[in-house]
């Protein structure tokens, strides 16, 4: 039990990753990035290449891929979503057709064929003070957790951070402060793209890593999002980690090739039920 | 001579008379079976695409249902045919549920907006693409299903691919004659009122969630019939055949076609339709391909082909207008 638990929360916390990405870039924008899972999955391509092929370190590994799925994310968005002023519908299409983009070209650079990133920290259960664990999902965990807890060390600290708080708050105020809106918007979807590099090494040694998977991935990451009001970047790691444990005990429980469905059903009931989530919506339109 | 080649050429009637002249003739004058092929394909594609531009153009929502609800048409009528039941009871049957379906889809869409919808349809999409691979007795799962051959009132075969373009141009006028009637019409406008400025048509007293669900159900009834017309072509039914791509295809002719603009569509449709044809040799990058026109579509040309079109005519009636003064 402590294992599956363990590892839904350390599942989690990557969608929560995901959905802080996602929140962010929509809070500052409105765009909401349906190449997010593409860019996901290009990380994870990333990351194999340069451990398993390359031979480097993990932590370089994760450095690389974040860098690069995060300037990847920059030139999305100077090229493609600036120019049509973030408008919801063209921005929307346009992602799609980034994500369409992407997933054919992992498909030419990787291959159709799938790739199993070896576990960097073990994936056998070991028993810690009377609780079984597996040291991958641990690592995980704690990586996570680093990540979160120096993101918002980032967004409330620095000035740029708080630049950036300013500018999604009210961007016309902030411009008027002398706050660099535009650059604030370059350096969310930086920040974002850096998120789904990483979530994409972390999450290679878990799921089977395959060119197409980025849809799927994309749609988890906005439910979680989503689930954490749209928006509320708090939310989206909380939504992340509630995602992620029930798809865990669902699919433990549960039959497992329907894992995806449960995620469909939780967004369908959220959005019937609640659609502005569990925290409230930044933005106030749902 | 001269007087009547200036008639069918130059005005509405005789235009409409040559076009439909021209479609008349088609089997007879295509050099072969996958020209003729080809024809079909077409005119069927015609009424996705027109569904999926009534659904988004005219109604602004962004949805990707279109593949999966023509899937639902082609699978259903294709089961209830297997069964052993008429093909016009199987069709209304599949007609019938698949805009059922697309009816729950808009009211369950009610409460939400763009990519709210955006994400509910992917749900739809994707849940009905697993029960399609996973059914396995009801639509035989990945390796797909074929169809039996049927009969029109008991007595055209279907088989026949002359009388299968016939049987689909008289179903695709009919469907583009509504299409271009709705447009039209306040049902139409109506839309098109909510999709530009949605508060200012809520304060007119337009109930913006009625329109939509209206717009789903129709787009969804279009998807059905064209899902139908093509299960019924091929004689056999894949669930690759109304995957992801097929439904970001849909989305990508209506784009072309400039949101909402029937003539842009039709241009786009056809145009699309054929060069995917042609792009099949190139399965390997035509994702890309697509993707690409896509976006430079809507950074360079946002008004599609309707865009276009109007910057023609307005050329052309300056010139006329610039003849006239002249002489």
């Amino acid at each position: 039990m402590s294992v599956v638990i363990i590892s839904g929360i350390s599942i989690g916390i990557i969608y929560g990753l995901i959905a802080f990405g996602f929140s962010l870039v929509y809070r500052m924008t409105g765009v909401l990035n349906f190449a997010q899972g593409d860019l996901l999955v290009i990380g994870g391509l990333v990351g194999y290449t340069s451990y398993v092929i390359w031979n480097l370190s993990f932590a370089s590994s994760l450095l690389i891929s974040a860098l690069v799925v995060g300037l990847l994310m920059v030139l999305i968005e100077r090229l493609a979503l600036r120019p049509v002023k973030y408008r919801v519908i063209p921005c929307v299409v346009i992602t799609m057709g980034i994500s369409f983009i992407l997933q054919n070209t992992a498909q030419l650079i990787w291959g159709k064929g799938g790739f199993s990133f070896p576990t960097v920290f073990g994936d056998i259960a070991k028993e810690v003070m009377g609780i079984r664990i597996v040291p991958q999902d641990v690592a995980v965990l704690v990586i996570g957790i680093a990540i979160v807890l120096s993101l918002s060390w980032f967004m409330s600290k620095t000035k740029p951070g708080i630049a950036m708080r300013a500018s999604a708050g009210d961007s016309e105020m902030a411009l008027l402060t002398g706050i660099n809106v535009y650059r604030s918007n370059t350096l969310a979807f930086f920040i974002s793209g850096m998120l789904s590099g990483i979530a994409g090494v972390l999450m290679a040694p878990i799921t089977f890593l395959t060119a197409t998977l980025g849809t799927s991935m994309a749609i988890v990451g906005f439910v979680a999002a989503l689930l954490g009001g749209l928006g509320n970047l708090v939310g989206a790691v909380v939504g992340g980690l509630v995602l992620g444990t029930v798809e865990v005990l669902a699919g433990t429980y549960l039959t497992a090739s329907y894992r995806l469905l449960i995620v469909y059903a939780f967004l369908s009931a959220v959005l019937i039920l609640k659609p502005s989530g569990l925290f409230g919506d930044a933005r106030g339109d749902s | 001579m001269d007087k009547i080649r200036r008639w069918f050429l130059e005005t509405v009637e005789g235009r409409t008379l040559f076009a439909f002249i021209v479609l008349l003739i088609v089997p007879w004058i295509v050099p072969n079976a996958y020209t003729l092929n080809v024809s079909i394909l077409i005119l069927i594609f015609l009424i996705c695409d027109m569904g999926q531009n009534i659904v988004m153009g005219y109604s602004g929502q962004l949805s990707v249902a279109g593949a999966a609800l023509m899937g639902i048409g082609a699978y259903t009528a294709a089961i209830l045919v297997n069964e052993g039941l008429p093909f016009e009871v199987s069709v209304i049957a599949a007609l019938l549920l698949s805009s059922l379906l697309g009816c729950l889809l808009g009211i369950l869409t009610f409460r939400v907006k763009t990519h709210y919808v955006l994400l509910i349809t992917i749900g739809f999409h994707e849940t009905v693409l697993v029960l399609l691979n996973n059914l396995l007795d009801l639509t035989g799962g990945s390796s797909g299903m074929p169809i039996r051959p049927v009969k029109l009132f008991g007595a055209i075969s279907l088989s026949d691919r002359t009388a299968f373009y016939y049987f689909t141009l008289v179903v695709s006028l009919l469907f583009l004659y509504i299409a271009f009637k709705i447009r039209r019409s306040k049902l139409g406008l109506t839309m098109l009122a909510i999709r530009d400025h949605e508060k200012g048509a809520l304060s007119l007293g337009i109930n913006a969630v009625k329109y939509r669900v209206i717009a789903m159900t129709l787009g969804s009834l279009f998807s059905g019939v064209a899902g139908i017309l093509l299960g019924f072509l091929t004689g056999f039914l894949a669930p690759t055949m109304f995957s992801m791509h097929k439904a970001l295809l849909l989305i990508l002719v209506v784009v072309l076609g400039g949101m909402g603009s029937n003539r842009g569509l039709i241009v786009a449709s056809v145009f699309m339709t054929v060069v995917s044809q042609y792009l099949n040799q190139f399965v390997e990058v035509s994702m890309m391909i697509y993707g690409a026109v896509i976006i430079a579509v809507l950074l360079f040309a946002p008004g599609g082909i309707e865009a276009l079109l109007a910057t023609v005519v307005l050329l052309r009636k300056k010139r006329r207008m610039a003849g006239a003064d002249s002489s």
